[in-house]
């Protein structure tokens, strides 16, 4: 008999319907997946299930939950993680205390105080946490205290919705151990949303496939990836699977860009008479990119990685070192980084809603580079905004539109026309792929390796995604601690790497 | 989801529009003055005076036998001039140093800051009595004082929306632009912190309303033969206890003045933050 039943759900906002006649069974200490990207209605659904849905909806359809009438559901029949530890928890309390409230809640008249420190042990943190704010714990930590608050009520079931996805590729791999080892121990129903099949496929015996609200496919894990009967499952997975670009008419050319020895610190705010305490967050970056190279640059969260891109693409000056960029040389001692530079490196940002003015139409946002070429009249300027956006597959009429008027694919093909239309020699790609749904991924990489190929434009490739870095880059730098622990050729770093940190990402990677 | 305007969303709040019909009427009713009012009101007619409601002086006429609507038209124009201007020298000059602090960080930050907070450390009342009794009592010399404490309120709010949005990617790829800070307020930040700006400013026209009251109630902001809506309360608090009517009619219309501002500014701050209003849907 399963545990929760859902049959032919279907919800709606006012006329829209957002999730259509969806149907799953999760059975006692069955381990089930829902797949789709954002807008699929997977949220929703989850939370149809716990009885939490917003109340301006529309429900249709039937939910069975094999629950004793009278007991309250949350809590101590279904456990809920939420994606973001962090507004999960309540800043203001101990996150001991935390625990000890849900336990109160559903087992009165236990030893709250062991019991609290039996939880803190069952998601392997050290016992002194418990009296701890959520402020000082890590993202991974929070979120390993958001599992044992779910774990307290000892419920048959728990939803995970995104659990991992506002963790790094590290603990990410961590947490998602800890989740299949605490079901298995205690023979607990998991339902986990995400949109990563990836996650999916490591914890979940079973998945449905979500798209725009519709239900297109369901069956054990291993019989749909390995044949996937609908086109879109088809999409995702190979979309989770990039596949590999190399330069095929052009080669790479002498050197672009020279760094020597980049150090930045940042000083800790403190009061002005105490002792300055500063963090190293470069030390001593030496690095080359090659006309024509994509170089990808990965390392956990906090290498050091973003501040590296910034100071490259000009936003950020190092206190050490010297750049060499396109026959410009500058740095701390050489001055500021000249305009004659500027004009032949941009970059594209990771957020494809963060990156446009949202009160400018994209006409206004695609000429703004040309300031840096003043020389040029109004039909040279007009033509490069409409080359730049031939180039990634857009047309003129779009630039009259503001950006809430496109989807996220859409902006970041956007987003790199406005990189084009200065016609530069090197691209700053920060994460350019990691905010975009799976299935439009494939496509904005596939764009970027035909710009390389037909233009000569070498790229930075800041991502944490492993795979995505081996398909499109020639050469990468692995990062740690604000050093560069690792590089070279993708294919020699990749099978046979040295540094730990580089064995430890590979190892964190969710294959499919 | 359909596209709405940001004014049709606001007409749909029912404050904005219980406060957007008071002030136009107010508005209005000053606007009128300028050109028409009933009665002239600088002409004394003694044996009329402490008329009560009547057809011909819907409101009655005051100590010096002057129609009290003509006056009240006459002194919400004055009031609402003061405040309007009070609060425009507060912009004017508040704003651009927001944004200067916000661009620039560092020690101008710093000294911008400790302007604001030297102003603020001096309760507005004395201030405003300080400046009036240095340079005379007269409703300029209000309107500069009420403005001297809009500034920092300005530049506050624009200070504090504008750093948010520094750390923008929109604003990094300003940068990548080649677009000085000054370029990137104007273009990118000003018109971005504008609907927190014009909600402050609603709220500051109220409260210049009342300050202004204050002041000329006190006798350091209009001067007669001139009338403002303090100016009345104070004319009127002799004959109170003969004539209530006399303080009642100028002190309720500042109370209504006042509310409908503040009102407008509600409806539209819960309109233009989308923060404050939407509660998240899923």
């Amino acid at each position: 008999m399963s545990l929760v039943e859902v049959k032919d759900l279907s919800i709606s906002f006012g006329d829209h319907a957002v999730v259509h006649a969806i149907s799953l069974s999760i059975d006692p200490g069955q381990r089930v997946g829902v797949v789709g990207e954002s807008g699929s209605g997977k949220s929703l659904t989850a939370l149809s299930i716990i009885d939490l849905l917003p109340e301006s909806d529309k429900t249709k359809g039937d939910i069975v939950r094999n629950v004793p009438t009278g007991e309250s559901l949350r809590g101590k029949h279904i456990g809920m993680v939420f994606q973001e530890p962090m507004t999960a928890l309540n800043p203001l309390m101990k996150v001991g205390d935390q625990i000890r409230e849900a336990l109160e809640l559903h087992l009165p008249g236990i030893d709250f105080v062991a019991r609290v420190a039996e939880l803190i042990e069952e998601v392997e943190l050290p016992p002194s946490v418990a009296n701890r704010y959520p402020h000082e714990l890590s993202g991974g930590q929070r979120q390993r205290i958001g599992l044992a608050i779910a774990l307290a009520g000892e419920p048959e079931l728990l939803i995970a919705d995104e659990p991992t996805s506002a963790l790094d590729m590290i603990t990410q791999a961590q947490i998602i151990a800890l989740i299949k080892r605490v079901c298995k121990a205690h023979n607990m129903a998991l339902l986990f949303i995400s949109h990563d099949l990836g996650a999916v496929a490591a914890l979940c015996d079973f998945v449905h496939v979500l798209e725009r609200g519709k239900q297109v496919e369901s069956g054990t894990t291993s019989s749909v990836l390995k044949s996937p009967q609908q086109a879109y499952t088809k999409r995702l997975i190979a979309a989770a699977k990039p596949t590999r670009r190399r330069l095929t008419t052009r080669t790479i050319g002498p050197p672009l860009l020279e760094l020597d020895g980049i150090s930045k610190r940042f000083k800790l705010p403190g009061p002005i008479w105490a002792k300055k305490s500063y963090v190293q967050a470069l030390s001593d970056i030496s690095l080359t990119i090659r006309e024509a190279e994509c170089v990808g640059l990965v390392g956990p969260s906090g290498c050091g990685k973003t501040t590296l891109s910034r100071i490259i693409a000009g936003l950020q000056t190092a206190q050490r070192g010297t750049i060499q960029f396109d026959g410009h040389a500058y740095g701390r001692k050489l001055g500021e980084m000249p305009r004659a530079a500027r004009r032949e490196l941009s970059m594209v940002f990771q957020d494809p809603f963060g990156s446009f003015d949202p009160r400018l139409n994209m006409a206004q946002s695609l000429y703004e580079p040309l300031n840096l070429m003043p020389e040029l009249d109004h039909a040279e300027r007009r033509e490069r905004v409409h080359m730049a956006l031939e180039r990634v597959g857009l047309t003129p009429e779009m630039l009259k539109r503001h950006p809430h008027a496109f989807s996220g694919g859409q902006r970041q093909r956007l987003a790199i026309a406005r990189a084009l239309v200065l016609r530069p020699k090197l691209v700053v790609l920060d994460e350019p792929v990691s905010a975009l749904d799976v299935s439009i991924r494939g496509d904005v990489l596939e764009l970027l390796a035909d710009l390389r190929e037909n233009f000569g434009i070498a790229y930075l490739f800041v991502s944490h995604d492993l795979d995505v870095v081996r398909a499109v880059a020639d050469r990468v730098l692995v990062m740690d601690k604000g050093k560069i622990v690792e590089q070279g050729d993708v294919d020699t770093v990749f099978d046979a790497p040295q540094a730990e940190i580089t064995q430890r990402l590979l190892d964190a990677r969710l294959g499919v | 989801m359909a596209e709405q305007s940001t004014f049709a969303r606001a007409l749909s709040h029912p404050s904005f529009r219980v406060g957007l019909l008071g002030s136009f009427i107010f508005i209005l009713l000053a606007l009128i003055s300028v050109v028409w009012t009933p009665y002239a009101t600088d002409i004394v007619d003694i044996p009329n005076r402490f008329g009560s409601f009547s057809a011909s002086n819907w409101l009655g006429t005051d100590y010096l036998g002057r129609d009290q609507f003509s006056l009240l038209m006459v002194g919400i124009a004055s009031s609402l001039k003061v405040a309007l201007l009070a609060v425009a020298i507060g912009a004017l000059v508040g704003v651009p140093l927001g944004l200067m602090a916000a661009a620039q960080r560092g020690w101008l930050e710093a000294i911008i800051l400790r302007f604001n907070d030297f102003i603020f450390a001096f309760p507005a009342i004395i201030s405003a009595i300080i400046i009036t009794t240095l340079f005379g009592p007269s409703a300029i010399n209000a309107m500069v004082a009420i403005g001297i404490f809009n500034i920092p309120v300005f530049a506050r709010v624009a200070r504090g929306g504008a750093l948010s949005l520094w750390t923008l990617e929109y604003v990094d790829a300003a940068k990548l632009s080649g677009l000085t800070s000054a370029q990137i307020s104007l273009r990118h930040i000003l018109p971005n912190v504008a609907s927190l700006l014009i909600v402050q400013a609603t709220i500051q026209l109220s409260l210049g309303v009342l300050a202004e009251a204050g002041l000329s109630y006190i006798g350091l902001g209009t001067q007669p033969p001139d009338t403002s809506l303090g100016l009345m309360l104070k004319e009127a608090q002799s004959f109170f206890f003969g004539f209530p009517m006399q303080a009642i009619i100028p002190g309720l219309a500042i109370v209504l003045f006042v509310i409908s501002f503040n009102l407008l500014g509600d409806g539209l701050r819960d309109t233009l933050d989308p923060k404050l209003t939407r509660v998240s849907t899923l």
